[in-house]
């Protein structure tokens, strides 16, 4: 129950404040990890399959969180760690799946389904994580968009409200932000259609 | 694979690049096709490339735009089950047990290795952070030795480290059993004085690895665990530091804000003076139920801590680290204070904590002695006495201060009128006139407390060496005393004060009739011994400039008498130093030694942190160094040093010290190393105190050591300085003039410059010989000019010289000097010059303890060298 009281305070505390919300790191790590376990379960239960939905994970984290610390008001600082944590959440799972690939010594994650599936999930979410990156040194702002959009699984209408800007510059932005990473992803992983020339199609017809 | 595909891959644009480009991409996306096209058209080839590039992908698809559970469900799974699958492997020689946590920095198992017949349990971090470069690597590895090497009962100590196979770094720390100090607490509902047992042990461990100049950075609560058996055990100490090495600083610092100082949230480097600050943090959480709560100008609101405890934690968590406590073992003395009841040195933020900060801005250090006269906080040292006299006038301008709460306002006033704003700091001077000028405008103020101000006002221009003016107030205020009362302690207080401005402008005879006068006045008075014992301190003080040192010891040892009386401590020290001074002039160096270590005794137990312990602890190393013990003197020399760069700022201080240091090295022989630091030193002394007697001095070690290095430009340069400012100060026939030349003319021996030599160094003895100087000066002279004759074939007058070298050596110094050595060298190269015996034995061991002894001295190696040639012989 150590941990418990130790959310409730640090909630309390925010009170709206920047800076402080790396205190909340552990706690929405923790809840956002366990919401997707019981989803997970929720999910075979129903004999659906399907995909976690990371929106409804990120919401009800929130709920969670928030209703241990009814005066805590600083919802802006809970989605965006929200979304910087699912973020490391799936570049360590990804790490690591490609570690395990190489027969690495980092704890390795059995390959349940296709191993196949995994690693090129891994690849993805690692070249994603990277054009972000880059992006983040040149467009911060877009880069923010991507993080609270793709992995923090925000609507437009709470980003703005996060970014104190307009839904019409977060749905620019988010163009915008798509076609920066696409174009950075197209041009660091091989990629054999598009903008090749026609003579270079032949190869792969 | 497309070979085509790698070549289309360009350099990240630069963010200026990527901004100008990002806001064509934007103007293009609002247009239609054609005008899209001509506007496209007006780019510049590159980001026209580019926007192309950015259309292009805006139109096709990718990853983003399908939901995270999608493109990374299985990723999303595996990683929510990783607990319980991830168990049993192993990193390095560690098997993971179990998940204890997560952060924004990792992940930390428990984990177990083989350790003999039983398992090693540890808690192992993993860094999120990839080592970017091998050059990250070799750091981490080795602030991972200097974190292995802190091995302290109250410290988890580091066990092991390394990078796992895919790049990640991890640490291996102690596994502690227990819950975090704030949990403990509160569970326990520890009362105030367990609590701040537990802090003290806290600063105690943290002042450990500061010692070792390991800084924690991230102290918190959930950082400090006591085990079931209550034994404090802190964590991951230099942790941060490695992670901030390993990582790239835009990810999440690894630092908890509500425990880390201003300073350090707003980018600066992680401190002692931080860590001091997050423990403040951590005893308020514990005192309050809550973390420090800052004010919109950084001072910290306590709610429900008064007192001293409240003293403690505001010094702890000042928002300027140099007001905060100079160290955590001075945190952790003042909380054994408060637990055994006696004052803490805490001090309340009363206008002299206000005078401090702004004294803070100010480096001078006219300044800080100005202000530290008014206010009595740590003040110049010198090696002089004066700064003894400065110490007592400085408590006594202290004690009237402090006494009228008028005063207090009058100086809150003035410098709240001279501080318009913040770009416009006002001189010290300016202040002072301003505060001058005041007292003669306006007549509110009481006569008692006009004379507190003036006597204030009187002290600080001392302190700026404006005598004059120090003087024309100390009259004035002796006036208003006497129309007070003409047998009053004030006046006769007055008197005194007065004399010791004399002694400062260089009157000591002066000086003495006013100690003198107000001597015989005290004798009236009634609870007048405090008074009457610091004047007699400075009665002796003004017999010794007086060139009466029995008579000095004498006075001083009835002032000491009367302040163990008063159980003065501080007084004591101050009379047991002053004793150890004369006593040093007398050559009485044993009991001089005992005097300055009584001192420092007294001063340590008195006043620990006043920077009076460094001047007595740089008169003992002058005193051991006096006595050959070198080694000695160098570390106490070095730990003052350590206090001084540990403590406030005061670069004038340290300069003093590295200056005397440097002196050292040169008689050690490490003239390279003294070179350096006195190179610093000057630079600083110049600063802080042009044209002072310490940086001649300094000078001249510095000019030396380079020549004994081989430096002559330099060498030649700067003793050349030295000589005409010691000349312009003193006059051409001085033998402090005399000093400069001898050192002068040995290095232009040294470089070969013969004539030139000569002619500092005869002019030198002429001076010597007028003054009947003997000792250690008069053999740094002879021993150059001796070994010059030879060399310039007069080898029967300078084997004379060496000769009266040596005589006069055997006054001052002890088998194993070095010179002595190269004299005996000397004298074999006159004696070899004349074609007379010389003892082969004797110069062989007198060049091995020169070479052992001056190893770095090559000029002084190759002197006995070229003697031992095989040609010549004895």
């Amino acid at each position: 129950m150590e941990r418990r009281r130790a959310i409730t305070e640090i909630l309390a505390d925010l009170r709206g404040e920047e800076g402080r919300f790396d205190d909340l790191v552990p706690a929405v790590y923790d809840e956002l990890r366990g919401l997707a376990r019981s989803q997970l379960r929720r999910l075979s239960a129903g004999g659906k399959g399907g995909a976690i939905d990371t929106t409804e994970l990120v919401h009800e984290a929130y709920l969670k969180l928030s209703a241990s610390a009814p005066h805590w008001q600083s919802r802006r600082h809970f989605f965006a760690t929200a979304a910087k944590v699912m973020r490391h959440l799936l570049t360590d799972a990804a790490r690591m799946s490609a570690a395990a690939k190489r027969g690495g010594d980092a704890p390795h994650l059995p390959l349940y389904e296709s191993d196949a599936a995994l690693v090129e999930e891994a690849e993805t979410v690692l070249a994603i994580d990277a054009a972000l990156r880059e992006l983040a040194e040149q467009l911060p702002r877009l880069a923010q968009v991507v993080e609270y959009r793709f992995f923090g699984g925000l609507s437009e209408e709470e980003i703005a409200e996060l970014q104190r800007t307009s839904t019409r510059t977060v749905r620019r932005d988010w163009v915008k932000a798509r076609a920066w990473l696409h174009r950075h992803l197209q041009q660091s992983a091989p990629n054999p259609g598009g903008s090749l020339a026609d003579s270079e199609r032949s190869n792969f017809a | 694979m497309n070979a085509q595909s790698d070549s289309g891959r360009a350099q990240p644009p630069t963010s200026s690049e990527a901004a100008t480009v990002d806001a064509a991409f934007d103007r293009a996306l609002d247009l239609e096709d054609d005008a899209r096209e001509a506007f496209l058209d007006s780019l510049d080839p590159g980001p026209r490339r580019l926007v192309r590039e950015l259309l292009d992908a805006a139109l096709k698809g990718g990853p983003l735009d399908r939901e995270l559970g999608e493109v990374a469900g299985h990723l999303l799974e595996t990683a929510c089950a990783a607990d319980e699958l991830i168990l049993h492997h192993r990193i390095g020689a560690w098997r993971l047990l179990e998940r204890l946590g997560a952060g924004g920095m990792g992940v930390v198992y428990r984990v177990e290795r083989a350790a003999g017949d039983f398992a090693q349990q540890a808690a192992l971090k993993v860094i999120r952070w990839e080592l970017a470069d091998p050059s990250l690597e070799r750091r981490f590895r080795s602030e991972r030795r200097i974190l292995a090497q802190l091995s302290h009962p109250n410290i988890a100590s580091l066990i092991d480290g390394g990078v796992t196979e895919s790049g990640l770094p991890y640490l291996v720390l102690e596994y502690v059993e227990g819950e975090p100090i704030d949990a403990y607490a509160e569970r326990r509902g520890l009362d105030q004085a367990e609590t701040l047992a537990l802090v003290r042990t806290l600063a105690e461990a943290v002042d450990f690895a500061h010692r070792q100049l390991v800084v924690h950075r991230d102290l918190k609560p959930a950082n400090v665990f006591i085990r079931a058996d209550g034994v404090l055990k802190l964590l991951d100490f230099g942790v941060a530091k490695l992670m901030n090495d390993a990582g790239d600083a835009t990810r999440l610092a690894p630092m908890t804000p509500r425990y880390a100082a201003p300073e350090q949230r707003q980018g600066a480097p992680a401190s002692l003076a931080s860590d001091v600050w997050s423990i403040g943090a951590v005893m308020t959480q514990l005192l309050t139920g809550r973390p420090p709560e800052e004010a919109p100008d950084g001072t910290i609101r306590l709610v429900g801590s008064h007192g001293d405890v409240g003293n403690i934690l505001r010094r702890a968590l000042d928002p300027d680290p140099t007001q905060r406590y100079r160290s955590a073992a001075e945190l952790a003395e003042d909380l054994g204070r408060w637990q055994e009841g006696r004052p803490v040195r805490a001090t309340p933020p009363t206008y002299r904590y206000r005078l401090r900060r702004w004294l803070g801005r100010h480096r001078a250090a006219a300044v800080v002695a100005a202000i530290a006269a008014l206010i009595g906080i740590a003040g110049v040292a010198g090696i002089a006495w004066q700064a003894e006299e400065a110490r007592q006038e400085r408590d006594r301008a202290r004690q009237e201060a402090e006494r009228a709460e008028q005063v207090t306002q009058f100086l809150f006033d003035l410098f709240d009128s001279a501080t318009p704003s913040l770009d416009a700091e006002p001189r010290v001077r300016d202040v002072l006139d301003r505060g001058v000028e005041r007292l003669r405008a306006g007549g509110v103020l009481a006569p008692r407390s006009r004379s507190d101000l003036l006597f204030g006002l009187g002290d600080a221009y001392k302190w700026l060496r404006e005598y004059e003016r120090a003087e024309a107030l100390l009259r004035e205020v002796m006036e208003i005393e006497h129309t007070a009362d003409p047998n009053g302690l004030r006046y006769a207080t007055a008197v005194s004060a007065l004399g010791g401005i004399y002694m400062l402008s260089g009157d000591p005879a002066r000086g003495e009739t006013h100690f003198r006068r107000a001597l015989d006045l005290l004798d009236n008075v009634n609870d007048a011994d405090a008074s009457k014992a610091s004047t007699l301190n400075s009665l002796g003080m003004a017999r010794r400039s007086l060139g009466a040192p029995e008579e000095a010891i004498e006075h001083l040892e009835g002032s000491l008498e009367m302040f163990v009386q008063l159980e003065d401590v501080a007084g004591q020290a101050m009379a047991h130093g002053n004793l150890g001074l004369t006593h040093a002039n007398l050559g009485q160096l044993a009991l001089a030694e005992s005097h300055h270590r009584a001192a420092a005794r007294l001063y340590r137990e008195s006043e620990p942190g006043n920077s009076t312990l460094s001047v007595v602890l740089t008169n003992l190393a002058n005193t051991v160094s006096a006595q050959g013990r070198l080694d000695e003197a160098q570390e106490i020399l070095e730990q003052v040093l350590g206090m001084q760069r540990a403590g406030t700022d005061l670069v004038p201080e340290i300069a003093v010290t590295e200056a005397n240091l440097a002196r050292l090295l040169i008689r050690e022989g490490r003239a390279a190393e003294a070179a350096a630091l006195a190179e610093r030193a000057a630079a600083n002394l110049e600063r802080f105190e042009p044209g002072s007697m310490n940086g001649i001095a300094n000078r001249a070690n510095l000019g030396w050591a380079w020549a004994l290095v081989g430096d002559f430009p330099r060498a030649l340069d700067t003793l050349e300085h030295v000589v005409q400012a010691l000349a312009e100060r003193f006059g051409d026939d001085h033998r402090h003039v005399a000093r400069g030349r001898t050192r002068y003319g040995a290095a232009l021996m040294r470089a070969g410059r013969l004539p030139e030599a000569r002619s500092q160094l005869d002019r030198a003895m002429r001076t010597y010989e007028a003054a009947g100087t003997t000792g250690a000066v008069l053999v740094d002279a002879l021993m150059p000019l001796g070994a010059l004759l030879c060399d310039q074939g007069m080898a029967r007058k300078g084997l004379d010289i060496l000769e009266r070298a040596g005589e006069a050596f055997l006054e001052i110094t002890a088998d194993g000097d070095w010179r002595l050595a190269l004299l005996a060298i000397e004298r074999g190269r006159c004696l070899a010059a004349l074609d007379e015996r010389w003892d082969r034995d004797d110069i062989e061991r007198a060049a091995e303890d020169v070479t052992r002894l001056r190893g770095a001295d090559s000029w002084a190696v190759s002197r006995a060298a070229t003697l031992m040639q095989p040609t010549r012989t004895p």
